[in-house]
């Protein structure tokens, strides 16, 4: 795995990654979309290869100590890695009310099992375009929810990654309702390993379409 | 008094009465606090990973952090006998359902009691576990370790510093 410590992205290869979290987004924007009745784009993909310890230098300081809810869904296959939804301030009331759930006060366990389901169905739906488009299999594991801060969240993320790879690549997008009140951020953490089966299945998918 | 950041991974060791030391938004991540009330001197391990596995020397890991935080605050002035740790954090974040998850909480406050029992630094008080994050500071004027859950006030979780009554004992003994 050293080998990988030395992988700068070039160019080409943040392209196709970010073209990945594209399709990928766009499936899970069509999911949150069908969920909420709301129209939601999607911000073009930031991907990025970062030590993982510097995995929460992704948010600002002010960021990290905003409460979130994260549902966190790990996933194997041809690709293994993980990906988390971040739902930031008041966002997951706003979803839930959306969603004909309204808040008052604390979460009470339906509106948590509700979040987890909407996670799992934007997760799925997300991996599953993605799985479409590399011809590649993967498999999402039950997902996990926490309500705490973001600081909290991306460092318990990190360490789950560092148990196998000391860099990771993180593809990163925004969801955005039309009044941007909601505005989930999507995080996926491909292991590097994966990097080249996942790029030459996307090539070759590529220059079947093409 | 200025506030410190240690940020995940990080160990910072201080005499500087005016600073508190902050380890924000601590996961599954544990913060170790150590304090020698003689010398005042103050460290603050944010551990990330309970174990190096003697492969680098670094102080996201427990089994580093800990040895490195005591020996720089014994090269600095402290002794070793007279520092006392409280430790907080170790949440498993995410709460899944039945699987097979590996808990790095609870592995990382295993890593953390063990690293401090080695050194027979004793921990006067801990908060770890559940589902919580959480944040902790230290005080370094004071050596006072507060811990705050998302949506609650700070607690104080321990004074690192012997009341009076204890040194009294201590003297006795």
């Amino acid at each position: 795995m050293d080998a990988l410590k030395a992988l700068e992205l070039t160019a080409r290869v943040t392209q196709s990654l970010r073209q990945i979290g594209a399709v990928g987004a766009r499936g899970a924007a069509n999911a949150l979309s069908q969920l909420t009745g709301q129209e939601i784009s999607i911000s073009m993909p930031i991907a990025v290869m970062l030590p993982l310890v510097d995995l929460p230098d992704l948010f600002s300081p002010r960021e990290l100590q905003e409460l979130c809810v994260a549902v966190y869904v790990p996933f194997e296959g041809d690709a293994a890695g993980s990906l988390a939804l971040l739902l930031r301030g008041d966002q997951a009331q706003t979803l839930l009310s959306l969603m004909g759930l309204p808040v008052e006060g604390d979460f009470d366990e339906m509106h948590l099992s509700a979040l987890r389901e909407v996670g799992n169905i934007v997760a799925s739906a997300y991996l599953n375009a993605l799985a479409d488009l590399a011809n590649m299999t993967i498999l999402p594991s039950p997902p996990g929810l926490a309500h705490e801060t973001i600081a909290a969240i991306i460092g318990s993320v990190a360490a789950q990654a560092m148990l196998h790879d000391e860099y990771g690549l993180v593809v990163q997008v925004r969801m955005s309702s039309p009044d941007h009140r909601l505005t989930p951020d999507m995080i996926m953490l491909p292991r590097p390993a994966a990097l080249a089966a996942i790029l030459s299945k996307l090539e070759a998918s590529l220059d079947e379409a093409a | 008094m200025k506030q410190r950041n240690v940020s995940i991974g990080e160990l910072v060791v201080t005499a500087d009465k005016g600073e508190v030391l902050v380890a924000v938004g601590l996961g599954s991540c544990v913060g170790v606090a150590l304090y020698d009330p003689t010398s005042g001197l103050a460290a603050l391990a944010h551990v990330m990973l309970p174990d190096s596995r003697g492969e680098r020397h670094d102080t996201r890991f427990a089994d580093v952090a800990i040895p490195a935080a005591v020996e720089e605050m014994t090269s600095r002035g402290a002794v070793k006998t007279r520092i006392r740790a409280a430790i907080a954090g170790g949440a498993a974040m995410f709460n899944f359902g039945p699987s097979a998850h590996i808990r790095i909480g609870e592995q990382n406050i295993q890593a953390c009691t063990r690293a401090l029992e080695a050194l027979a630094v004793p921990i006067v008080a801990s908060d770890t576990g559940g589902s919580s994050g959480r944040t902790l500071s230290l005080v370094v004027a004071t050596g006072e370790v507060f811990v705050k859950t998302p949506g609650s006030q700070a607690k104080l979780l321990a004074s690192l510093a012997p009341g009076r009554e204890e040194v009294a004992v201590a003297n006795a003994a």
